[in-house]
């Protein structure tokens, strides 16, 4: 977790598999899997963080945010549920994790919805 | 070549959805134009708005029967050290009143006193009264909320979401359009207007550390200045004393308030001394703001710091700790809230406001015809420094003004000259298409500028310090912009996005840099290790700079002091 100087920064990492969607390649949605080091798995936006700035800088989430639990526009389905990804905390004991589009609106690219269409 | 979707008509644009843009908008609307607000975020959910916790300031007297708008107005133009224009303090002053009656129409449920009828409004640092009526902690966010359902009452206001402006339009000194990428899509999409509004809030995301929502680039300042209008102030900007700096994605988010710390929150550097005893034996962290986020900058700066740039907070038992958990939970419960579960943890001074900005007049307007400015984009109302809970009146009262003269301004024999059209579009296509070999990421570019800004144009300023940013700024403009690349694709392509704030954010930091080395003193925010004292023989002025033929033009300006003269001014309370 993001305690600092107890984190289990050996820990085993963490699976995440994320569901992309590229409206360009007129293809469908597909599965892809990434390894996040534990320290940068404590939520789940630290995780898409991780992902985009070290691993693939083309997966699509929001990150015009406020990563504080004010916004409302980072919303993601997380193992199936609803979930704010500044607010979704991993617990240590996680081996893996499944994200997806928020359900409720029309997908634009990978993770981001467009929150002026509900589906 | 990058896909032009067309060209749209509307009366008024607004860019920015903030507290300032949809306020803008229903006046606007209100006064019978047809407009278009649109937002590179989602309507309600971009800004920095919503994330403004507490205060909102307005003299309507229920905290303190004696106050009045006068000395809002007052204690605003001394606290901001005299250098904001009084006429538009007045206006914020006078008007912010009326404001808290339109929001509570809107639908904000101002907290009020037992007697259900007076708002319970709180004390803040710099106001003289209690003037801060709020709503749990969450006044922000709950103003943003009634501001949109009053926005979808009006069938004339076309929100859009997810349109980055890029650019605004000028033809003869006049505004004709504006130019944005509809991230839905990655098209062109070009606005045909007579007047424009710009509300795209302010600049944090140019720092190291900031506590703005991640969007506020400063791009309508950028935009404005390149169209021809003036800046103000641009020398001018607010920090808080403490955020987390660790982990990443806390970077820049407050951890306490600044009244706090009187409850026993200690701070070490990184070899484990308790290094505010050093500044100040007796106070130790219990310092005013300022003086709290220059300490720290120091330690930090002198190599004391810790390895993700920060300093220790140690919040083991602290006395406080039941008062925060019952008073507070919502804002510095850190456990409960984002699984913060330590008591010590990594802060840094976090940039917190943007004084400096577009010069506007009484109505709003710019020295170019047609565009209009409000919210923190703007610059020159609170001086060299910020009082708390004046940021959200000013979105209010600015945004009607701005909204109201724009909806008369609206002219519909606007033409877009075809040959600026085609500028604009061939612009963007180098700007975006660039060929894969350019090696550099517009990330890591960022990366260098929040440094250099951090560093050298910071809590702590001085000429060496300015100089070197400078030449930081320059070379990374010379050597890494020619540099940057894009990855493909065109929906929402984040590198696209942050390719044009980058460009916008690097012509910003040149500007405020030079300012901040032509301003030869202390004064408010604006601390000059080599200038330690405030100078108002030489000082009581404004540095405005402009793009004129192309070329940079910065001058200084005589304050405006109609109202209040800081030769005579006495303060008191009756
Ligand atoms: C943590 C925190 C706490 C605060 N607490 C308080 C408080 O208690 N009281 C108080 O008075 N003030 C407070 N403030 C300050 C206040 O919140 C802001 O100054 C104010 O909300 C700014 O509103 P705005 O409408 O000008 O801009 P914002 O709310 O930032 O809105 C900017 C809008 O412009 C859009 N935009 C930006 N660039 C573009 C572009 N290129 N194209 C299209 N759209 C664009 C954004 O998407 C957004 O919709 C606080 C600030 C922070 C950071
Ligand atoms: S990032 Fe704003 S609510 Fe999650």
């Amino acid at each position: 977790m993001i305690n600092q100087e107890n984190a289990p920064k050996n820990g085993k990492p963490l699976q995440v598999n994320v569901l992309r969607y590229d409206p360009e390649s007129g293809g469908a949605p597909y599965w892809q899997t990434y390894t996040v080091p534990r320290r940068r798995a404590s939520r789940v936006l630290d995780v898409l963080e991780y992902i985009q700035d070290e691993l693939d800088p083309g997966l699509g989430y929001r990150r015009h945010i406020c990563h504080n639990l004010v916004c409302h526009s980072c919303y993601v389905n997380v193992n199936g549920h609803a979930r704010m990804t500044c607010q979704a905390l991993i617990k240590p004991d996680v081996a893996e994790i499944r994200i997806e589009p928020y359900g409720d609106f029309v997908p634009i690219r990978d993770l981001i919805v467009d929150y002026a269409q509900p589906r | 070549m990058l896909q032009n979707a067309g060209v749209k008509k509307t009366d008024v644009l607004v860019v920015g959805t903030g507290g300032a843009g949809c306020r803008a908008a229903i006046e606007a609307a209100e006064y019978g134009a047809d407009v278009t607000l649109v937002s590179k975020g989602v309507l309600g959910r971009s800004g920095t708005t919503n994330m403004a916790e507490v205060v909102y300031a307005a003299a309507i007297g229920h905290g303190d029967r004696q106050d009045k708008p006068r000395y809002l107005f007052e204690d605003t133009v001394v606290e901001g050290h005299w250098i904001g224009d009084q006429r538009l303090v007045k206006l914020l002053a006078d008007e912010s009143a009326k404001t808290v009656y339109d929001l509570e129409r809107y639908g904000l449920p101002w907290y009020r006193m037992e007697d259900g009828r007076h708002y319970y409004q709180l004390p803040t640092p710099g106001h003289r009264y209690d003037r801060g009526v709020h709503y749990n902690e969450s006044t922000g966010s709950k103003m943003q909320d009634a501001l949109v359902a009053e926005v979808k009452r009006h069938d004339d206001i076309h929100p859009l979401n997810d349109i980055l402006v890029v650019g605004l339009m000028v033809d003869d000194g006049r505004i004709v359009g504006a130019s944005a990428i509809d991230l839905k899509n990655g098209q062109l999409v070009l606005f045909e207007t007579g007047a424009v509004i710009v509300a795209t809030g302010g600049a944090g995301m140019m720092y190291q550390v900031t506590d703005m929502e991640h969007g506020s680039t400063g791009d309508g300042i950028a935009m404005a200045y390149r169209a021809g209008a003036q800046l103000i102030a641009p020398e001018m900007h607010q920090f808080f004393p403490t955020a987390f700096v660790h982990p990443e994605t806390l970077r820049g988010i407050i951890v306490t308030s600044s009244n706090l710390w009187g409850f026993g929150l200690r701070l070490y550097n990184a070899r484990g001394e308790r290094f505010m005893e050093r500044y100040f034996p007796d106070k130790k962290e219990n310092v005013p703001r300022d003086v709290l986020s220059r300490s720290i900058f120091q330690e930090i700066l002198e190599g004391r710091g810790t390895e993700h740039g920060g300093v220790w907070l140690d919040a083991s038992n602290i006395d406080g700790w039941e008062y925060l958990r019952r008073e507070r939970a919502r804002s510095y419960v850190w456990p409960t809230k984002l699984g913060v579960n330590t008591e010590r943890f990594e802060i840094a001074p976090t940039y917190h406001f943007t004084m400096g900005g577009i010069r506007i007049d009484t109505d709003c307007q710019t020295n170019v015809e047609g565009l209009y400015a409000a919210g923190e984009v703007v610059g020159g109302i609170h001086g060299a420094n910020r009082i708390g809970g004046n940021a959200l009146p000013e979105c209010m009262v600015f945004g009607a003004i701005a909204g109201r003269h724009a909806a008369l301004h609206a002219r519909r024999n606007v033409a877009l000259p075809q040959s600026t059209v085609k500028d604009e579009h061939r612009r963007l296509t180098d700007l975006l298409e660039t060929p894969e070999r350019l090696e550099l990421r517009p990330k890591d570019a960022l990366n260098t500028l929040k440094d250099i800004m951090y560093r050298h144009v910071g809590i702590v300023r001085s000429a060496q310090g300015l100089e070197e940013g400078l030449e930081k700024l320059h070379r990374l403009e010379a050597e890494d912009l020619p540099r940057v690349g894009v990855g493909p694709g065109k929906v929402f392509n984040w590198e696209w996005i942050w390719k044009c704030e980058l460009l916008g954010m690097v012509e910003q930091a040149k500007l405020y840099t030079q300012a901040a080395l032509m301003r030869t003193e202390t004064r408010g925010a604006h601390f000059r290790s080599d200038f330690p004292q405030t100078d108002n023989v030489k000082w009581l002025r404004n540095i405005v700079v402009q793009k004129v033929a192309g070329e940079v033009c910065y001058q200084t300006e005589p304050v405006e002091l109609s109202y209040l003269n800081p030769a005579t001014y006495q303060a008191g309370r009756e």
